[in-house]
């Protein structure tokens, strides 16, 4: 428990509002926002290092732990390096800048999309990695990093 | 009179009763199993934080299904289900290969459980469609079912997005339930 709150402290500083804007769009992101205040998405990746909302969550466990492993900040046990991943990738912004460097118009889904649709573009964006810049892959189990 | 007769016809065309609890470690399919079993269907899920619980009506057997999360930190509290549980359905993630020796000792803590010792044990090696799956021989080897002892066990091959070998399973669960397993 202890980890998770170190997880979250370190993400705050970042500012909490960076890592809502949820991996779809800001309409969903701000279903996160209540009582005056952003509310964080309790379900990460530390595989990829994003927060991840309810409707991609199942698409995210599917796709088994070596690709997406989804873990609860406030229920799961965290290993050292899951949080130090999610500490380095530095949000879904940071992350989506890799995973999403050539996404072509039109393809990544709305908040309403269907679960075909967000499997399909979950699939090629994280799986198949096919949005990144050419001659880049991530490999399994290191999560991108954002050169400063 | 009209219990008694109930009664009589249950016992005549074999209706019973099963109290099944479906225990794994999290994200092995266990919620994607219970509602593939009652709607047939392929739910999203996310993580449960407590549990799941529904009716299945199979083979002139009312199983209710308990679906407990699987996360480390709630396993303590399946304890808290185990009485009168006639039946175990471990769901193991067989393309998991990382955390297979984690699910084995879960899976034999839970044996060791008195009161569950009255219950058979099916095994479901989940998420078959995945690469890199292990076989339901190679599942058997890395949970030591052959330490089973005085208790009546299967396992089964499934794929619970596929909808595959999971009423092969509960026919056997079925079948031992009747054949007075439990």
């Amino acid at each position: 428990m202890k980890g998770v709150t170190k997880v979250m402290s370190a993400m705050n500083k970042v500012g909490g509002k960076h890592y809502v804007e949820a991996c779809l769009s800001r309409s969903e992101a701000i279903s996160y926002y209540s009582s005056s205040r952003w509310h964080i998405s309790d379900l990460l990746s530390p595989t990829i290092g994003v927060f991840i909302c309810l409707k991609c969550c199942s698409v995210h466990r599917s796709l088994g732990p070596n690709v997406s492993k989804v873990l609860l900040a406030t229920i799961d046990e965290w290993a050292e390096e899951e949080m130090n991943a999610m500490v380095e990738v530095r949000g879904n912004s940071s992350a989506n800048s890799i995973y999403e460097a050539h996404v072509p118009k039109g393809v990544k889904p709305g908040p309403d999309a269907s679960l075909e649709h967000r499997t399909k573009f979950i699939r090629s964006k994280y799986e198949f990695q096919e949005f990144l810049n050419t001659g880049l892959k991530i490999s399994n189990g290191a999560p991108a990093r954002v050169c400063s | 009179m009209g219990i008694v007769f109930t009664r009589l016809f249950s016992s005549l065309f074999g209706n019973k009763e099963a109290r099944i609890l479906v225990l794994g470690l999290d994200n092995a399919g266990k919620t994607t199993i219970l509602y593939r079993l009652q709607m047939g269907e392929v739910v999203s899920t996310i993580p449960t934080i407590g549990f799941n619980v529904e009716t299945v009506q199979y083979n002139n057997i009312k199983f209710q299904v308990w679906d407990l999360g699987g996360q480390t930190s709630i396993r303590p509290y399946w304890r808290c289900y185990f009485p009168n549980t006639q039946a175990i359905i471990y769901v193991v993630d067989s393309s998991d290969t990382e955390r297979l020796v984690i699910a084995k000792e879960e899976f034999h803590a839970i044996l060791e459980e008195e009161e569950l010792k009255g219950a058979v044990v099916l095994i479901f090696a989940n998420k078959q469609d995945l690469p890199g799956a292990l076989d339901d021989a190679a599942v058997t080897e890395s949970l030591e079912l052959h330490k089973i002892k005085n208790r009546q066990w299967s396992i089964f091959k499934t794929s619970a997005i596929k909808g595959e070998g999971l009423f092969e399973g509960l026919d056997w669960l079925s079948n031992t339930l009747k054949s007075g397993g439990a």
